[in-house]
């Protein structure tokens, strides 16, 4: 598979009164087509920020980050990003015009709009509720509208941060299936966000690991679909991957001792 | 219809209380008009009283829609540019404060005495607090749905339009009411303290008229259309804004 995005060398500082603050340091990595990775690390690591400077809504200090080739620059629907909040739907817009607006703000010529709202509102699972106004759904159907909207408009990296934050365990459960059977149909390049591991280690190929705005580690997930939270292997990878995670403190991984490691590892 | 009943059952005990203070005696009918007599005063003037309140909502409208525009334009400005917000922030700071009335001596030096004084002090009262509450919804939309509409390639006035406007509907519609009740004062208060200027005017300047003439029961009728019409643009144009659009996508309590 080829390369989608190269992020090389990218540092964000954040200015805040005098003092800077740096939100993401030399980072490097690379995402191939249709990849399904998680960037996992406790709040504050600076995974969001990284995320929100992919989207180009943050200017990066240093680096770059090139999608295709291309620069990335300034926020484009090529990477659409879907939010942790519930409240990203547009609420004057029943849940077919939200998909409809963004198809019609990208795709600006004539288009069967509606019949494509259709097919992404099934395609998330939610068939049937278009003629709903945002308010008047749950929050997973909220994420999942969402979710819709931001594939409408055939973005070739789909950023989600913390996408099922807000929502409760079962809600959880249901939403990642979906989203798998989505990414599978799609086949979409996505980059996940979330400080659930066990959240990374269901969904992704691939799992980055973040501390205190640096990259420590990235870990191939080669456990077979679908994964079972109780199955051995999965409870081992999790171990490992939460070792990883607690040793962070002593800032003594990098990156080469990570895939060493991850090497002996056997599934 | 419940609604509407317990309205007029409301009217009703007020205008039964008025009838009982008056029937005291304890005030001179000239100070204190009996129903019938405001009655008999709408009915007798009815053409007169038409000619004013259509005039009166003329200029209002004009006033009004003059306005809003520069409200709005003022307020996409202020998120265009880091200056513009600071100059109008200053202007808000030394102007909303201002009574548009006390600026009536200054519109009369520069427009003289008529139309263009008094939609100057129109104009004048609504714009500080339509910018106002126009420049708090744009600050308060959520910041997930302004992203997403980035995010969609949307950038400076079509951002505005498609995003921001109806994402703060709900500050802009009580700004609209705000700055109606604030033209509709400067109208009447405007002709109130100096009249009219060939016979045009309108209700301010027959209340100034009714009063001058000690006409009390014109003067009560006068008040009476501006109470009404007060009424009639809450419950049939505001209300109704208000039903098909916040209330429907609930992004107001209540």
């Amino acid at each position: 598979m080829k390369t989608l995005l190269t992020v090389s060398n990218v540092t964000k500082v954040y200015e805040t009164g005098k003092r800077k603050v740096i939100g993401v340091h030399n980072v490097s990595f690379d995402i191939r087509q249709g990849e399904f990775v998680s960037v996992i690390g406790p709040s504050g690591c600076g995974k969001s920020t990284l995320l929100r400077c992919i989207a180009g809504f943050e200017r990066i200090n240093g680096g770059s980050i090139h999608l295709n080739g291309r620069k990335v620059k300034r926020p484009e629907p090529n990477r659409f990003m879907v939010f942790q909040g519930l409240d990203q739907l547009f609420p004057w817009l029943t849940l077919k015009e939200n998909i409809i607006f963004a198809m019609r703000v990208v795709d600006k010529g004539q288009g069967n709009f509606g019949e494509r709202a259709e097919h992404y509102l099934e395609l998330v699972g939610l068939q049937g509720f278009g003629d709903f106004y945002p308010y008047q759904l749950s929050g997973g159907m909220k994420q999942r509208a969402s979710i819709a909207r931001a594939l409408s408009v055939k973005p070739q990296l789909l950023l989600m941060d913390e996408p099922f934050g807000s929502l409760d365990a079962f809600t959880r459960r249901a939403v990642h299936e979906m989203l798998l059977q989505v990414w599978k149909k799609t086949g979409v390049t996505i980059i996940f966000v979330t400080h659930d591991l066990e959240e990374a280690v269901d969904l992704s190929d691939k799992i980055l690991i973040f501390s205190k705005g640096r990259l420590k580690g990235q870990i191939d997930n080669k456990l077979s679909r679908p994964r079972e939270r109780v199955d051995s292997s999965y409870r081992s990878f999790l171990l490992k991957i939460s070792g990883f995670l607690d040793s962070e403190g002593s800032d003594s991984l990098d990156s080469k001792e990570l895939s060493a490691a991850e090497a002996k590892l056997a599934f | 219809m419940r609604d509407f009943v317990s309205k007029l059952a409301f009217i009703l005990v007020l205008a039964i209380v008025w009838e009982l203070i008056r029937l005291t005696g304890r005030y001179p009918a000239l100070l204190f008009p009996g129903i019938g007599s405001i009655a008999s005063a709408l009915w007798m003037e009815r053409v007169d009283l038409i000619g004013r309140t259509l005039f009166s909502l003329r200029i209002i409208g004009i006033g009004l829609v003059t306005a809003v525009s520069l409200a709005m334009l003022a307020t996409f400005m202020s998120f265009g540019g880091k200056i513009f917000a600071e100059v109008i922030s200053d202007l808000m700071a030394i102007m909303h404060p201002l009574p548009g009335i006390a600026i009536l001596p200054v519109a009369i030096l520069w427009f003289g005495i008529g139309v263009r004084a008094i939609l100057f002090v129109i104009v004048f009262s609504a714009l500080w607090p339509l910018i106002n509450h126009f420049y708090t919804g744009f600050r308060s939309i959520p910041i997930n749905q302004l992203e997403v509409g980035r995010n969609l390639g949307l950038t400076g006035w079509e951002l505005a339009l498609k995003v921001m406007l109806p994402a703060s509907f709900p500050h802009i519609l009580s700004g609209l009411r705000t700055g109606w009740a604030r033209a509709w004062q400067a109208s009447v208060a405007a002709e109130l303290v100096f009249g009219a200027a060939g016979g045009q005017g309108g209700l301010g300047w027959y209340l100034y008229k009714k009063r001058f003439m000690m006409e009390t029961p014109g003067v009560f009728a006068g008040m009476l259309i501006i109470v009404l019409i007060g009424i009639g643009v809450e419950y049939l144009i505001f209300a109704g804004i208000e039903n098909r659009t916040v209330r429907k996508w609930k992004t107001i309590i209540n």
